[in-house]
């Protein structure tokens, strides 16, 4: 072979790679799916914002008179949301702090088996026993004609959040390598200085993206909450009565939208609160990660 | 027990305390929990249970045709995810230099595993029931399940591919092969047994939801095998839930314990199988 | 209360030909004691009396029990899966079990220094002030005796005008000697030290070996090694143990003149131990 004919050698065809556009297209496919999601609704929610005159960020709920006002479902989320917290988040971290203690390594796997079965009780099954249990419970307790009550909607949601938290909040803690506590320990602290002074500070970035993630599935919960909250569609009077009946936006939704009819404004106002519910819950998620694979930079 | 010596230790007795009663806590709520799913589940459990049709609006018969369109509609929505997934996380690790799209597809599909159950629910409502017109379809229904999956298969089959050691690309790589055998001679045999558990995983959390499905897919009654794709199925989820809600009927809440019996163990099997593969090729290594 | 593992057979203890230990009172007596791992027996059947005053090396190689002995002095392997032990460890005077059924006393008269210096993420100051929680002291009082101690572990000079900054900004050898002068804060009786500059490059370690000796003038200092150099430079009591027995122990001239027993000798010359 010649120079020349080399030179005028063509380079071998490029083979069109089947696998690695199957793989691009799937890719492609995977963040265009959230954008059509988002963009549906936002696009459905557009009736109802345009409309005029229908109460859209008043308390009255009322699809008959055109009033469509959210605030009573969004209080309701939040109210139910902060109950569960307050019984979720102490008992977590006080289990957790426990099990991270713990010497036995055994222990800890077989504990963390069980919380991830837990975890995976499914919403619906969480709902019947509030059905069968914790109304009566609650009725019983506070002598109520109902235990469909905001309260009720608190203790199953804290329950339900309790083995993800705990779990989280267990690997934050476990993280913090244990010559941290050998040296604290040798200098005479007891363990709760220990805690407070040592292992709390460099834990507490994936304590607070574990609670997040917490909170976002607290506020996303549906099936559990729906059965249980009863369905009130007003601000509780007065307005912390954890006694009274109420409604979550995810109640609401589940409740009413096998109902409106598509494209009535009802059914858009609906599909607005699951909007700004999606809108919450994402940036809560993102928050969370955000935290959880954050490394612990120097105090 | 409770002497203190000082403040210091005072508090040291209180902490100690608090921790053992929140562990005594949450024990109670685990027996409580699963106490209460298996003695009553137990008492309605049965074969006859499993495998006769339900009569009179669940309140008598078992749960045969719900046990077929849970498992159908999961089933199939795995066979949709699969693919997608897998491509998805093939792209991520083999094919992408780009870091701001990686960073675009992460958020991307935390988004996605963010996005609440019922607001699928509503999504399928909006964009097949009645835009694309396919009216109560039991494959929509999968078609919105394996969205829900395709976060956590991704994710799963990603972090296996990963893992696997620098050195056999770099091998593999060395000997002349282009990325397209190297994902296919060593990306992906060594990742399967992520993406099984991924998907393990995934079909063990799409089983138990209620609120994605009950709007698009399910009818309560009246409902056999589906003769086509555009037919609504009945699912354990939602029976559960139309049972629930006639609690004040015993022999209702009876069928409803049994029905969730059944999901739960269906849910367990799965991720007790996840959880089997990955300990088990943990402790073999990496192949 | 960590486990206590059923008692062992008895078997005969050696002791050195030369200097008899128990003539100075000591800070530390280990009477028939054995510690073990699950089944696994690390060391047995020991008995000894560590001095009051002076730097006692406790001489081996690697993974023969030393590290365990130490640890039990203050009972911080009791964090420590499956460790349990049986005999009787005396510290000043008191059964580290019975004597002291509040741990954090015991700790609080030792002072415990591990291999790989572990300063706080937090500044050097509070990293000093971490000892002091016992003591509601006066914010100047404090600072008196974070000084002092400092200034007992020679990084004074280096640190004095940087106390907010940081601990982790320090070198190594620095946050090591900082590290000790922490567990001085409280002023203990008996300092341990589990091979403090096995992680430290070769000055900085010979700094810390002068402090070492320094501060043996004053308190039992228990240093645990397997240098032999270095124990030849600064030990005044060297126990050697391989395999979890007390081999031979004595002073530093009997133990590093041809009068020690010939397994000595040959780990000190050859550093290889047939036990």
């Amino acid at each position: 072979m010649n120079t020349v004919s080399l030179l005028n050698a063509k380079p071998a065809p490029r083979r069109r790679d089947a696998t690695k556009a199957y793989c691009q297209a799937s890719a492609v496919l995977s963040i265009v799916i959230v954008s059509v999601i988002l963009l549906t609704l936002l696009i459905q929610s557009l009736p109802v914002l345009l409309s005029g005159d229908n109460g859209l960020f008043g308390a009255r709920w009322n699809p008959d008179e055109g009033k469509f006002g959210i605030i009573a479902p969004l209080f309701g989320s939040v109210f139910v949301m902060l109950i569960a917290t307050i019984i979720a988040f102490p008992i977590g971290l006080l289990t957790a702090i426990y099990i991270s203690e713990t010497r036995s390594s055994k222990l800890r796997r077989v504990i963390k088996s069980i919380l991830e079965l837990l975890a995976g009780i499914p919403s619906i099954v969480y709902g019947l026993i509030g059905v069968a249990y914790l109304n009566v419970w609650v009725a019983d307790l506070f002598d109520l004609q109902s235990g469909r009550i905001i309260l009720t909607a608190g203790i199953l949601l804290g329950i339900m959040i309790l083995p993800t938290f705990l779990t989280l909040t267990e690997d934050a803690l476990s993280a913090v390598p244990q010559r941290y506590r050998e040296n604290a320990k040798s200098l005479g602290m007891y363990r709760h200085e220990v805690f407070k002074g040592i292992i709390f500070p460099q834990a507490k970035v994936g304590i607070a993206g574990a609670g997040l993630l917490a909170l976002g599935r607290a506020l996303g919960e549906t099936m559990a909450v729906m059965l249980v909250i009863g369905s009130l569609d007003r601000l509780p009077s007065p307005l912390f009565n954890p006694l009274s009946s109420g409604q979550t936006i995810t109640s609401k939704l589940g409740r009413e939208v096998g109902e409106s009819a598509f494209g009535s404004v009802h059914f858009s106002a609906l599909v607005f609160m699951s909007f700004i519910l999606v809108s919450i819950t994402i940036a809560l998620t993102i928050l969370s990660h955000y935290f959880l694979t954050r490394k612990q930079a120097d105090v | 027990m409770f002497k203190a010596r000082n403040r210091r230790h005072f508090s040291e007795q209180c902490f100690a305390l608090a921790a053992r009663l929140s562990l005594i806590i949450c024990a109670g709520i685990l027996l409580f929990l699963l106490g209460s799913i298996f003695i009553q589940g137990i008492s309605a459990l049965s074969l006859e249970f499993l495998f006769t049709p339900s009569s009179s609006f669940g309140k008598s018969g078992g749960i045969f045709y719900q046990l077929f369109g849970s498992l159908l509609m999961v089933l199939v929505a795995a066979l949709l995810v699969l693919p997608l997934a897998l491509g998805t996380a093939l792209f991520r690790n083999s094919y992408n230099n780009n870091t701001g799209l990686a960073h675009v597809m992460d958020q991307s599909l935390y988004a996605l595993n963010a996005i609440p159950s019922v607001t699928y629910g509503i999504f399928g409502l909006i964009f097949f029931v009645n835009l694309l017109n396919t009216g109560i379809s039991w494959f929509v229904g999968s078609i919105i399940l394996a969205i829900m999956m395709l976060p956590t298969v991704t994710l799963s089959s990603y972090q296996a591919m990963a893992a696997i050691p620098k050195i056999y690309h770099e091998n593999a790589a060395a000997l002349g092969l282009t990325r397209t055998q190297i994902v296919r001679r060593v990306t992906l045999p060594q990742s399967f047994h992520g993406v099984v558990t991924g998907l393990l995983i995934g079909l063990s959390r799409a089983i138990g939801e209620t609120a994605p499905i009950m709007f698009i897919a399910t009818a309560f009654s009246g409902v056999t095998v589906p003769q086509s794709l555009v037919e609504p199925v009945s699912t354990l989820p939602t029976h559960i839930l139309e049972l629930a809600q006639q609690s004040t009927d015993p022999q209702a809440l009876q069928n409803a314990w049994g029905a969730s019996l059944t999901l739960v163990l269906l849910a367990a099997t799965f991720s007790g199988l996840a959880l089997f593969l990955r300990s088990r090729l943990n402790s073999e290594g990496h192949q | 209360m960590p486990d206590k593992h059923p008692k062992p057979q008895l078997s005969l203890v050696k002791n050195s030909a030369g200097a008899d230990a128990a003539a100075q009172s000591s800070a530390v007596k280990v009477r028939n004691f054995s510690a073990y791992y699950g089944k696994n027996c690390i060391i047995s059947d020991v008995s000894l009396d560590l001095p009051e005053k002076g730097v006692t090396c406790l001489l081996g190689p690697s993974g023969t029990g030393k590290s365990t002995l130490l640890r039990w002095i203050n009972r911080i392997n009791e964090e420590t899966e499956n460790a349990s032990f049986s005999g009787s460890i005396n510290v000043l005077g008191l059964d580290v079990l019975e004597g002291y059924p509040d741990v954090t006393e015991l700790r609080r008269r030792t002072g415990m220094v591990f291999q790989q210096p572990c300063v706080f993420p937090c500044s050097i100051y509070d990293n000093m002030l971490m000892g002091l929680r016992n003591r509601k002291l006066s914010k100047s009082d404090a600072r008196a005796i974070i000084e002092q101690s400092l200034k007992s572990a020679a990084i004074w000079d280096e640190i004095a005008h940087r106390l907010e900054d940081p601990a982790t900004s320090l070198s190594l050898g620095q946050q090591q000697r900082l590290c000790i002068a922490r567990a001085l804060v409280l002023k203990p009786s008996i300092l341990l030290l589990d091979e403090p500059t096995a992680s430290i490059d070769p000055v900085s370690s010979r700094a810390i070996e002068d402090l070492v000796i320094s501060l043996g003038k004053d308190i039992a200092v228990i240093m645990v090694t397997h240098n032999i150099i270095q124990a030849k430079r600064i030990a005044d009591h060297v126990i050697f143990l391989c395999d979890g027995k007390i081999v031979e122990q004595g002073t530093r001239t009997h133990m590093f003149s041809m009068r020690s027993s010939e397994k000595t000798r040959t780990y000190i010359t050859e550093e290889f131990c047939d036990c």
